[in-house]
């Protein structure tokens, strides 16, 4: 893999690609747990409550179970933006040694 | 005169407390998962080494996320300990409901009856009227009635107060407002003592939280409170609850086909402990009330032993009963045991309630080792090897003393507590109670294959004398796995579990075990200990209820080496008429170098060792004494 990109003179730009990686995975992991208790919540049963009770507590599943969706619908941006980042930048990293690569052959020393 | 109104009818009970509990319980695990994405936007989600503009942009996309997820995990607790405290509430006016709905029977009837026709001086009628609503007399009635009718509007205005505390609970918007959820719960995190610190400095710690901060922590770290031994059973309960539902709704949620091989293990295991869950909920009631029982899970680590799992639970409340008894199960038990070991934790309260109708008794099941449960020739490995060696019950050993100094140390007053050791379960328990000094009420081995190397008698453990009992059906071969005497598999070949509780000279009380269910099978005896209606079942409810006059006792395994004299060939034996050897002691070196392979037989099913030891509770014909004798 390749190593982090850290020249001491240039502190703006560092990547650390296995770093990033398990982040993107970590976050894949907590949409996935976020979506089972979310699908859970909207499936508990309110047949325990007292009929005056009972609407609320549909209510409050279905809202609690919605807005958990979100969180892991964000979570899963999260990694998937982690993810294209890291590919672009690996990209353009590539991309940007192949043309100094081309140029070298080009340069000749004048003095 | 006139007549008297009849009382008004109690409104119909329609709420279900135990699945109020249950809708608590899934947002508690919402709550914690919630949590569980705000720490990790907080931890395992930060990247340093990832900087510049998409790294900063990303890195505060992260934090924005994990705050909102601590804010809603918070506001989300907030309503499930509202909704679990109305559980709690319902279950209490379901009670008072029962109650006066008797109430309200009684008064009627004897409202009719004084509309039927006043009765005649010293009528039966007049005499029941009296009986039932003494003093007798109409001014009495009056009066009952009026208490009735205050009874049940106080009861109606209670109802309604619960519900509408928790219909506003339940009303509030799904938003979280930053707040300090997370860090109630680190801060206390920080303050608790190390592992390996003693459970009752961690009853210490926790009682020394405020409310808010034992409830975050309930849900923030569901495994750590869940199985901290020291701290309160319900706590502890809530905490399991929490990571046991989790797990069911999140590896549920995967694909079958989808699951790592570790996930798929830790499912299992999460189904088999909501399997035990579910028997408890459905089977135990409360002997005072009628009422279910709340299981207890007082341990649950899916994951622990490499997979095998972790699991305790409790029929019964263990942060209050009078009797608490544990039992400690043997070789082949893991967490895919729970349901198994349930219905035996279900069967023990329900005689322990038998035994003594007044209740409050716990009967709580303990899969919290490694035990053996793997046999070579399964293919999964070798540790049944471990079965007729002592290393992992002396590791369990270990854990054992840790969850009885804990269930010592959470409680206010002291339980009468009874550990019952079966099969291997026997030898980790008397490795607690030898290598910790470990003390119990009472103890009770089942189906021993021996109580560790070190145990040469009851006085060797730390249990009053004449409180260690033990229990060996005639029938049940592993019962002569135990050393006996001189003839055992640590006094022949170093190895084996100790010595034999059953035996005269161990100092134990041998209570009756003998069961003629006989379910066919070399082993089925030695599974029968639990069974409903068995004599060994109604002994350890009484030992457990300290009902020790009612044991039914057994008499002692002899050893015979003793009666042998020095005759150099093997003696005590008798044949039945076709030359088979009905009892009689087998001299060491007949039993050839192999003592393994005897062991590993035993194991398979193989149960005639050729009898070392001589049990009057054999139902063969009993043995004659020994020449010399």
């Amino acid at each position: 893999m390749t190593p982090p990109i850290a020249p001491s003179d240039a502190p703006d730009l560092t990547f650390d690609p296995d770093q990033v990686a398990r982040a993107a995975r970590g976050w894949d992991e907590v949409h996935l747990e976020l979506r089972g208790i979310a699908d859970a919540m909207a499936g508990a049963t309110t047949t325990g409550f007292t009929a005056p009770v009972r609407a609320a507590a549909s209510r409050c599943g279905a809202a609690w179970s919605e807005v958990v969706r979100e969180i892991a619908a964000a979570a899963e941006a999260c990694a998937d933006g982690v993810r294209a980042s890291a590919a672009r930048i690996i990209d353009a990293d590539e991309r940007i040694a192949a043309t100094a690569g081309l140029l070298e052959a080009r340069l000749r020393e004048l003095r | 005169m006139t007549p008297l109104r009849p009382p008004s009818a109690m409104p119909p009970w329609s709420a279900d407390p135990s699945r109020v509990a249950d809708f608590g319980s899934e947002m508690l695990a919402l709550s914690a998962t919630l949590d569980d994405c705000g720490r990790f936007a907080d931890g395992g989600a930060r990247c340093p080494g990832w900087t510049g503009a998409a790294g900063a942009a990303y890195a505060a996309r992260a934090a924005r996320l994990g705050r909102r997820a601590d804010a809603l995990s918070a506001t989300c607790r907030e309503i499930a300990n509202a909704v679990l405290a109305h559980a709690t509430a319902l279950t209490r006016l379901h009670a008072r409901h029962a109650a006066l709905c008797r109430r309200h029977d009684d008064l009627d009837r004897l409202v009719r009856a004084t509309r039927l026709a006043l009765p005649a001086a010293g009528s039966v009628a007049e005499m029941l009227l009296g009986a039932l609503a003494a003093p007798a007399g109409p001014g009495a009635l009056e009066g009952l009635l009026a208490a009735y009718e205050a009874d049940r509007r106080a009861w109606v205005v209670d109802l309604d107060a619960a519900c509408g505390q928790v219909r506003r609970a339940l009303d509030r918007a799904p938003v979280g407002e930053a707040g300090s959820s997370a860090d109630s719960a680190d801060a206390a995190l920080a303050t608790m003592p190390t592992s390996g610190a003693d459970p009752a400095e961690v009853a210490t710690w926790w009682r020394r939280l405020s409310p808010a901060q034992r409830s975050a922590l309930v849900v923030a770290a569901p495994a750590v409170i869940g199985n901290r031994d020291g701290l309160p059973a319900r706590a502890r309960s809530r905490a399991n609850t929490v990571a046991l539902d989790r797990d069911l709704a999140v590896l549920g949620a995967i694909p079958a086909a989808l699951r790592t091989r570790a996930e798929a293990a830790r499912y299992a295991n999460a189904r088999a402990a909501a399997a035990a869950r579910t028997s408890i909920e459905e089977q135990a009631r409360d002997a005072r009330t009628g009422e279910p029982l709340v299981p207890q899970i007082y341990a649950y680590d899916p994951d622990a032993f490499d997979g095998d799992g972790a699991v305790a639970m409790a029929a019964g409340d263990l942060d209050t009963a009078a009797d608490v008894v544990v039992t400690v199960p043997g070789f082949g038990t893991d967490a895919q045991s729970a349901a198994y070991q349930g219905e035996r934790a279900i069967m023990l309260h329900r005689a322990m309630d038998h035994e003594d109708p007044h209740g409050g008794h716990a009967a709580m099941f303990w899969i919290g080792y490694d035990a053996p449960d793997n046999t070579p020739w399964d293919g999964h490995g070798l540790d049944a090897a471990g079965v007729v060696g002592e290393q992992m019950a002396v590791a369990g050993g270990d854990r054992l003393a840790d969850l009885v100094d804990g269930l010592d140390a959470m409680r206010a007053r002291p339980a009468h507590l009874t550990a019952i050791g079966h099969s291997y379960g026997s030898t980790t328990l008397g490795h607690a109670l030898h290598d910790h000094r470990t003390g119990v009420d009472d103890v009770a081995f089942v189906g021993s294959p021996g109580v560790g190397g070190d145990v040469r008698t009851a006085a060797d453990l730390e249990v009053p004398a004449g409180h260690v009992w033990v229990g060996a059906d005639s029938r049940d071969p592993i019962t002569r796995l135990g050393d006996t005497g001189e003839v055992g598999l640590g006094t022949l070949a170093g190895g084996g579990l100790g010595r034999n509780p059953a035996e005269d000279g161990f100092g134990a009380v041998r209570f009756r075990a003998e069961t003629s269910n006989h379910r066919g099978g070399p082993l089925a005896e030695h599974s029968t200990y639990f069974d409903p209606g068995s004599e060994s079942l109604a002994n350890l409810a009484r030992i457990a209820t300290g009902h020790d006059d009612a044991v039914t006792i057994a008499g002692g395994v002899h050893d015979p080496a003793p009666d042998l004299g020095d005759v150099g060939d093997a003696v005590a034996r008798e044949y039945d008429a076709e030359g088979r050897l009905l009892h009689g002691l087998t001299h060491p070196w007949e039993l050839g170098g192999d003592i393994a392979a005897a062991g590993t037989d035993l194991l398979r099913g193989v149960t005639d060792l050729g009898g070392p030891v001589i049990d009057p509770e054999a139902t063969r014909t009993p043995p004659s004494a020994p020449a010399g004798r």
